[in-house]
């Protein structure tokens, strides 16, 4: 695989570890109907000993906290993609500015450094693997480039640009499931990588968008992945789990697997259709349609909802004296068709990736639209397992408000930042060695060694 | 109504943007985030500000002729006011001939404004007389300026070596000159280099014989060592220099039992403590000697 295409990703890297030693962060979620930003402080000691002590990064969350937290609403941004760059822009802006308002009441007085995700562009997973032999018998840091060097590159297709590539499966001549295999003994290293690729285009629009805002990008994550670090336990990350980001523009999942992210894929329908279709079935204003939907909507149709009646103006009747109702069970009629089929392109989706044969798969719905009553009966009669509701991790700091499961995927950016899984673009690229390498290899191991 | 333009085509009404700063008002508040920014906005730039127009000022001349003027007039206008006037001057604790001197000295005069006295430098200039001990000078609240001065006492006279009869107080301070003994009679009269340093010595040697008072004539410093006694009739009392007051004593005490001082003694010498030694007057050595040889006669 090609090193040199991810030049961009590594001064992303570089621009987080600077934010990381300054202690303040934003990272900024952008949703198809909400824009949210935290304002993150980093305690730099504790979160050096939290990194020393434990490897796998948990003790790492004591170390950071919410200083300032905004949620607005997204404008020119559809789908996870940026329409109205200058709308866009807007609202990203007015969403920091407040944070940073806030934060400043706590001692951080403006941050430079974001990490934004991204949930457009069409995310789709391609996995390779490689197989190399060990240079000295014993695995080094240059042994996994080699190896991931000698990844084929997927057919991702032309326009089209890798957001991850994690090596997610280590083994050592017939050992697998190793965690690092640096220092091990071996003669061959197999490295299994999840490549993950969007559309560039609009990746490169949401880049452009913030830098509008005058911010540095310290990291572009895909939202579902985003949503899954947050949104699933432990645990589930290791024994395996679907997240479903239910979101306004898209639904999207991700699955974890061995602490990896193992596969991320996408439908292009959310909440704000089901809203599309009320206010178009039932002939009402969007805004009416939004919050019927918020405050009766459901999926699953009892005897009892027949009887329950509710304010339903018709467009242009909202304030004339006989306004229409409707029972809840029509509303029921109307999203259930399309939640139903947003449930059944997933289940075409996970199939296609295999999710149905994880071992003890768990499914957990995150995201706004799966606050609906009864969604999570209809998923287990769909997807065949019944979910569980994903609240994001507790992390300090956090408002009240943003524990529900709509703000999954900001805390799980809070989250990437904290403990980046390791990617393509954290290892050295390998370097043929000819003599010039080899004497270039020898000063470097001087440098790095005294 | 839709808008139209010159060539009659409709224009796209431009869409409401939503809430949110612009960039500039974005940037503008993001810039004022920073502390650095802050602090030379509110702190610096006001400053520097301050500091340019206040050199510009000060480096006008007629700006700062008219300040200097002005301020003249203020401080003038100040001084003339009834509250700060000088009416007159008190002394306080002197003898009225040292009160004339005192004012004379102190110079002041009346309707003066309290403002422009140097009162430091009027009470040195009293304090240089040779009367005054100390003086305490002040404005009292009536509008007199108050001379408060400690007086000398004038203990002794001293017979200078330009033949001046001096008054002395008990640190040997001249206060002032006598033309005659007999004006200050009260005073015993010392004599001799050096005696002015030893006034406080002489005055214990006068206080130890209070009967010869009337019969003291002079205390005469002898070689700056020793203190004679110079009484009426030529009689001498010779002090050692080591304990003279005691010596004096006994000779008190034998002038008291003996009545020794009212006999024809010319000399007592008690220099030598062990050995005093009486030295007759030449008459009573003729006396002595008819006395004597009549005896043998008879």
């Amino acid at each position: 695989m090609n090193f040199r295409q991810l030049n961009l990703y590594r001064n992303m890297r570089s621009r987080l570890q600077l934010a990381i030693r300054r202690g303040r962060l934003a990272v900024i979620d952008l949703g198809s109907s909400k824009i949210t930003c935290l304002i993150l402080r980093f305690d730099p000691v504790r979160l050096g000993e939290a990194s020393r002590r434990d490897r796998l990064g948990t003790a790492l969350f004591g170390a950071v906290e919410v200083v300032g937290a905004r949620t607005v609403q997204s404008r020119g941004i559809r789908r996870g993609e940026i329409t109205d760059m200058d709308e866009a822009a807007r609202a990203i802006r007015l969403a920091l500015l407040n944070a940073e308002r806030a934060a400043a009441a706590k001692g951080v007085e403006r941050v430079d450094q974001a990490i934004v995700s991204f949930s457009g562009g069409q995310p789709q997973s391609y996995s390779t693997h490689a197989e190399v032999e060990t240079e000295t018998g014993q695995v080094t840091e240059r042994d996994i480039a080699q190896a991931l060097a000698e990844c084929p590159e997927p057919p991702i297709g032309a326009g089209r640009q890798i957001l991850h590539c994690q090596p997610v499966q280590l083994g050592v001549d017939y050992q697998t499931g190793i965690t690092d295999p640096r220092g091990m003994m071996g003669r061959r290293l197999t490295v299994a990588c999840h490549v993950l690729a969007v559309e560039a285009r609009p990746l490169a629009n949401v880049m452009e968008c913030v830098r509008q805002c005058d911010l540095d990008l310290a990291g572009v994550v895909s939202a579902p992945y985003a949503a899954g670090l947050a949104a699933l336990v432990e645990d589930e990350q290791r024994t395996g789990a679907v997240c479903i980001d239910m979101g306004g523009g898209t639904t999207s999942f991700s699955i974890f697997l061995g602490d990896h992210l193992v596969g991320v894929d996408q439908v292009r329908y959310g909440g704000s259709h089901v809203t599309s279709d009320i206010a178009a079935g039932l002939m009402m204003r969007h805004s009416t349609a939004e919050r019927i939907k918020t405050l009766n909507g459901g999926v699953i149709a009892t005897g009892a909802d027949e009887r329950e009646l509710i304010d339903a103006p018709k467009r242009g009747e909202e304030e004339s004296p006989e306004r229409r109702q409707i029972s809840r069970g029509m509303l029921i009629g109307v999203i259930r068709p399309r939640m139903d089929e947003i449930f059944r392109t997933l289940q075409r989706r996970l199939h296609e990736l295999g999710a149905a044969e994880l071992p003890g798969s768990a499914i957990v719905l995150t995201g706004a639209a799966c606050q609906m009553p009864g969604i999570d009966e209809m998923c287990a009669q769909v997807l065949g397992r019944r979910p569980r509701i994903g609240r994001p991790l507790r992390i300090a700091g956090l408002p009240q408000d943003m524990t529900r499961p709509d703000h999954a995927a900001a805390v799980g950016l809070a989250v990437y930042a904290v403990r980046p899984h390791d990617e393509l673009w954290d290892f050295e690229m390998p370097r043929p060695l000819g003599a010039r390498g080899r004497a270039s290899e020898m000063l470097r191991w001087l440098r790095t060694s005294w | 109504m839709r808008t139209l333009d010159e060539n009659g085509a409709p224009v796209a009404a431009a869409p409401r943007a939503g809430p949110g700063p612009s960039k500039l008002r974005y940037r503008l508040a993001r810039a004022w985030a920073k502390p650095g920014v802050r602090g030379l906005v509110t702190v610096y730039l006001p400053l520097a500000l301050l500091g340019v127009a206040g050199w510009r000022i000060a480096a006008d001349d007629a700006v700062r002729e008219a300040v200097r003027l002005r301020a003249a007039q203020a401080y003038e206008g100040l001084a003339t006011r009834p509250e700060f006037t000088v009416r007159g001057v008190r002394v306080e604790g002197a003898s009225p001939a040292l009160h004339r001197h005192i004012v004379a000295t102190a110079g002041v005069e009346p309707g003066i404004s309290s403002l422009r006295l140097d009162l430091d430098m009027i009470r040195e200039q009293v304090e240089t007389l040779g009367p005054v001990a100390s003086a305490r000078v002040r404005i009292a609240p009536d509008g007199l300026l108050e001379i408060a001065v400690g007086e000398r006492i004038a203990r002794v006279l001293w017979r200078t070596p330009e033949g001046e009869l001096a008054l002395l107080d008990d640190e040997g301070v001249r206060i002032g000159t006598v033309a005659r003994r007999a004006a200050r009679a009260d005073l015993p009269l010392i004599l001799g280099q050096g005696a002015s340093m030893r006034v406080a010595e002489a005055l214990r040697l006068a206080a130890a014989a209070p009967d010869l008072m009337g019969r003291l004539r002079a205390l005469v410093l002898v070689g700056e060592r020793r203190w004679d006694l110079a009484l009426g009739g030529g009689m001498t009392v010779m002090l050692p220099e080591e304990g003279p007051v005691p010596a004096l004593m006994r000779v008190m005490a034998l002038h008291r039992a003996e009545e020794l001082l009212d006999r024809d003694v010319g000399v007592v010498d008690m220099r030598l403590s062990d050995r005093p030694a009486l030295r007759l007057s030449p008459e009573a050595i003729e006396r002595y000697r008819e006395v004597a040889e009549g005896g043998e006669k008879t």
